[in-house]
């Protein structure tokens, strides 16, 4: 396996990881570090084999699913650590006020049910640290929207390279 | 010069289209889930609520309302969306070819760069209003774009002659 091809999505995902666990850059960035990373790893990409060539948009996609994926790995194990160490989370310490949110949805079954789930996580957590439930949920949403939102950037991140290819060229 | 694309209905570009505005709106109405009348979505709150935080920090001081509900997402990234969604629908209907400029998205972009510097800096007090705004023009700017990219892709694929 030539990892060289790989360190760009590896180094960019782990960024966005680290980068993600600060709450302050978390609230001053939004949605925009995962496609961020992204559009670094293309970039690095083109710095590392000192290409000139227009990137496809098949490798571009490729690079930012990669790139979502590895910050998703990163994200769900610091995620999981801290749950860990301090056997607490976002989602415990909101439990009552979800519970209390839904509860004036007013709805049936299917909501009691939901609420039971959530109650049984936050006391697998506060005891053990961990819960399956909890490494599940964050782990199939990280993955869609990381591995999305990563692709979106990596389409991003080849029309920026393009560009500058195109300008490249004019200018010799 | 606007160049309209001629067959257009049912060839590949129509339904790329067609597809970034189903999963637009499909994203639209989970982050507005909370005050739709759905015991399915309502009954999943928890699950969404937390597929959201990947994407925003969900401060409720910076969220819309609607009643007692907050949406998943704060006003910024709510006017992303939508701005997203408005512009894949209004580029669906149209039959133009899309020829999105970098120089566009960087002048789309500076509204939504102002409020952030401002607002961080403490010139205002945070506005729903303009940061939902600013975002739409970010949103919408961003996503025409990338759909340029993407369809150039495709054209470059097909020789520019083959898809229409």
């Amino acid at each position: 396996m030539n990892i060289k091809k790989y360190m760009p999505t590896l180094v960019c995902g782990f960024s966005a990881a680290v980068l993600s666990t600060v709450p302050g850059i978390k609230n001053f960035s939004c949605c925009l570090i995962v496609p961020g990373a992204a559009v670094f790893s293309i970039m690095l990409d083109k710095r590392i084999n000192n290409s000139n060539e227009k990137i496809q948009l098949g490798k571009a996609i490729g690079f930012g699913f990669l790139t979502g994926l590895v910050a998703t790995i990163f994200i769900t194990t610091f995620e999981m650590l801290l749950t860990f160490f301090t056997r607490s989370n976002d989602i415990v310490q909101s439990l009552p006020e979800v519970e209390n949110m839904m509860r004036d949805l007013k709805m049936g079954q299917m909501m009691t049910e939901s609420i039971k789930i959530m109650k049984s996580m936050a006391k697998e957590i506060q005891t053990n640290g961990f819960s399956f439930i909890y490494l599940f949920m964050i782990l199939s949403s990280n993955i869609i929207i990381n591995s999305v939102f990563g692709m979106i950037g990596g389409v991003l991140g080849m029309s920026l390279s393009n560009r500058n290819v195109k300008e490249d060229n004019t200018e010799l | 010069m606007i160049l309209f694309l001629e067959p257009y209905f049912f060839t590949r570009i129509f339904f790329l289209r067609l597809a970034f505005f189903v999963l637009g709106l499909t994203w639209i109405i989970g982050l507005i889930s909370p005050c739709l009348d759905t015991e399915f979505l309502h009954s999943v709150y928890p699950f969404l609520k937390q597929t959201y935080s990947t994407v925003c920090h969900q401060n409720e001081s910076k969220t819309f309302h609607c009643g007692q509900s907050a949406f998943f997402v704060c006003a910024r990234c709510t006017g992303i969306y939508a701005g997203a969604v408005i512009s894949s629908f209004i580029i669906l209907i149209l039959k133009i070819k899309l020829q999105f400029k970098y120089k566009y998205l960087l002048l789309l972009s500076i509204p939504m760069l102002s409020d952030v510097i401002l607002y961080s800096i403490g010139l205002y007090n945070y506005s729903k209003i303009v940061s939902s705004i600013s975002g739409l023009l970010f949103g919408s700017s961003v996503f025409l774009y990338i759909l340029t990219a993407i369809e150039k892709s495709l054209y470059t694929k097909n020789n520019f002659t083959n898809e229409y």
